[in-house]
């Protein structure tokens, strides 16, 4: 499974427990109203964050609100279909960081991801 | 290890992670950064209030380069003359300009704290609704000053949720001229919004009710309509009321009668372009409307005229018939020029006894037409104060806009030249920049 896969989003929804936690990029996994899901040991261990902390939280609100914005959160809310690459800056441990992000969405999938990855 | 190490370790970690968590969920921005403005660490909010400021494509580094378009100043805060060590700016103010989809233009706040030479610490934050906030707190500040000065009259009404008129009394009949039995549910839009050229008034209506809904209150300055079909201008604010029984919205509106206030203005600016004694154009207007004038004559090619007016032997009426008479001589010159002058002249008060007049269009020959006109009419009439009868005369000189005279300082100076011509060879005569002969030969009046 890679950052930019084509049909990215069917295959994190099927894939077995533990196999996320192998990717070599953040995979964040959100329900409907924002709740964080799913949390992979990559994206854990870059923002320095226990998983089990930050399941249940609301993600926009509680974990990275640098995300609560018109190019993140407001697109995965807004559009239905959407599966999209932005370049993007976050501040892992207060350090810039520029990555790529991947936002993917689709009717019929009841979880959103924002996926990370390093550029 | 044993479980107490562990578990020792185990907090160290978890109070870590809430450290982090607490600046990155921290709404306001901070970054530490060195003095070359290189950005050492910072928080979520920081970058995201600096990223909107970067051209696109770029790699935020450094905190100088992304700030100082919109802080000039900051530059010169870091330089090392500044104190060693400190506040270097506390809530320095960044416009950072409109907002692209239309809400309040967006201002950050901006404190900057020195540790050492190296070691700088930013506080960053978006303070835009702060800002709209403190605007509107001056604007309604000065609309309830204004309430209680001197309106002409008022009316206070109530609206419904569409803008009809739900409750009307005796002010309202009295500012506007319907009795409430025609006010009551008939839209405040014929009242407060008379329909403009192609525009419509109930929606503008509704656009006040909205942003009145959003901000508390909606102001402006317009022309209101009165039964009779007249006019008048006036304030009007509307304030949305708590919601009532029903839970429908209720809209207060006052409407001010500003006429006279507007008439004030009107003083105002006559007051700043006229001279008081001769109702001419004052020295500021000339200047103003005569460059304008020539840049108007030049863009369109067309011809422009100036005249140069000085009353003859104006220092004897002073000294022999006293102030008063001079004064009363200078009102009738200008009365005399005024009349006859064509249609679009200007007539202006130079000073003491010298008067221009800018005659736009005009080429030579229509120009001198006119200054020979002038000066009869100012022959023709003499000023009379208490039994003093005084025959008055004036000389002119004329130039026009040409290739070699294009600035409106060269044709003064040719007007004042030929007016200098008219004075030595006689008095009471139009004399021509450029042109040997006088317009005129006649005999001066003593």
């Amino acid at each position: 499974m890679k950052f930019d896969d084509a049909a990215l989003l069917e295959a994190l929804d099927a894939a077995p427990a533990g196999m996320l936690d192998t990717l070599p990029f953040g995979v964040i996994g959100l329900d409907g109203s924002g709740m964080v899901e799913v949390y992979n040991v990559y994206e854990a261990t870059a923002a320095r964050l226990t998983r089990d902390r930050v399941l249940g939280r609301h993600f926009f609100l509680d974990v990275a609100p640098c995300m609560n914005n018109s190019m993140v959160a407001e697109r995965l809310e807004r559009e239905e279909a959407l599966d999209s690459m932005l370049p993007y800056v976050l501040t892992f441990r207060m350090r810039v960081t520029p990555v790529r992000l991947r936002l993917l969405r689709a009717p019929g999938h009841r979880r959103r991801y924002v996926l990370v990855e390093r550029s | 290890m044993n479980p107490a190490e562990a578990s020792s370790e185990d907090d160290a970690d978890a109070e870590y992670e809430a450290l982090l968590r607490f600046l990155y969920t921290c709404p306001h921005g901070m970054a530490q950064f060195a003095a070359d403005g290189t950005v050492l660490m910072l928080n979520p909010a920081f970058s995201c209030l600096v990223m909107p400021l970067l051209p696109p494509g770029t790699m935020f580094s450094n905190l100088l380069d992304a700030l100082a378009p919109c802080a000039p100043e900051l530059r010169r805060l870091l330089r090392d003359d500044q104190p060693a060590r400190g506040t270097l700016c506390d809530g320095l103010r960044l416009h950072l300009g409109p907002a692209p989809d239309g809400r309040d233009p967006r201002v950050l706040s901006l404190t900057v704290v020195r540790m050492d030479a190296d070691r700088h610490m930013a506080v960053l934050s978006d303070i835009s609704a702060q800002v709209a906030n403190e605007r509107r707190l001056r604007e309604s500040d000065a609309w309830f000053a204004a309430l209680v000065q001197g309106a002409n009259d008022y009316a206070m009404l109530g609206l419904d949720p569409e803008g009809r008129v739900s409750e009307w009394n005796s002010s309202g009949e009295r500012l506007f001229g319907y009795a409430a039995a025609s006010a009551l549910g008939a839209s405040a839009a014929g009242l407060v919004t008379p329909a403009e050229r192609g525009g419509n008034s109930q929606d503008a209506l509704l656009e006040r009710l909205a942003v009145s809904l959003r901000d508390g209150w909606h102001l402006d300055d317009g022309w209101r309509a009165r039964a009779d079909g007249s006019r008048f201008w006036g304030t009007c604010i509307v304030s949305a009321l708590p919601e009532g029984e029903g839970g429908s919205t209720r809209f207060l509106m006052v409407v001010r009668d500003t006429t006279e206030r507007r008439s004030t203005a009107e003083e105002l600016r006559r007051a700043l372009t006229t001279d008081h004694l001769t109702g001419a154009l004052n020295r500021r207007a000339f200047f103003e409307q005569g460059i304008d004038l020539v840049r108007r004559a030049r863009d369109s090619a067309g011809s422009a005229a100036v005249l140069m007016v000085d009353v003859d032997h104006f220092k004897r009426v002073n000294d022999c018939h006293g102030h008063a008479a001079g004064d009363e001589a200078l009102r009738t010159v200008a009365r005399a020029l005024r009349d006859a002058l064509p249609e679009g002249g200007l007539l202006c008060r130079l000073g003491g006894e010298e008067f221009g007049v800018l005659l736009p269009g005009a080429d030579i020959e229509t120009g001198a037409k006119v200054a020979e006109q002038l000066r009869r009419q100012v022959a023709g009439t003499p000023a009379q104060k208490g039994e003093t009868v005084l025959v008055l005369t004036a000389s002119f000189g004329l130039a026009t806009l040409t290739p070699d005279a294009s600035t409106l300082e060269k044709l003064l100076a040719d007007a004042d030249a030929a007016l200098y011509r008219a004075k030595r060879d006689g008095r009471n005569r139009v004399c021509v920049a450029g042109a040997e002969a006088p317009v005129t030969r006649v005999r001066a009046a003593s």
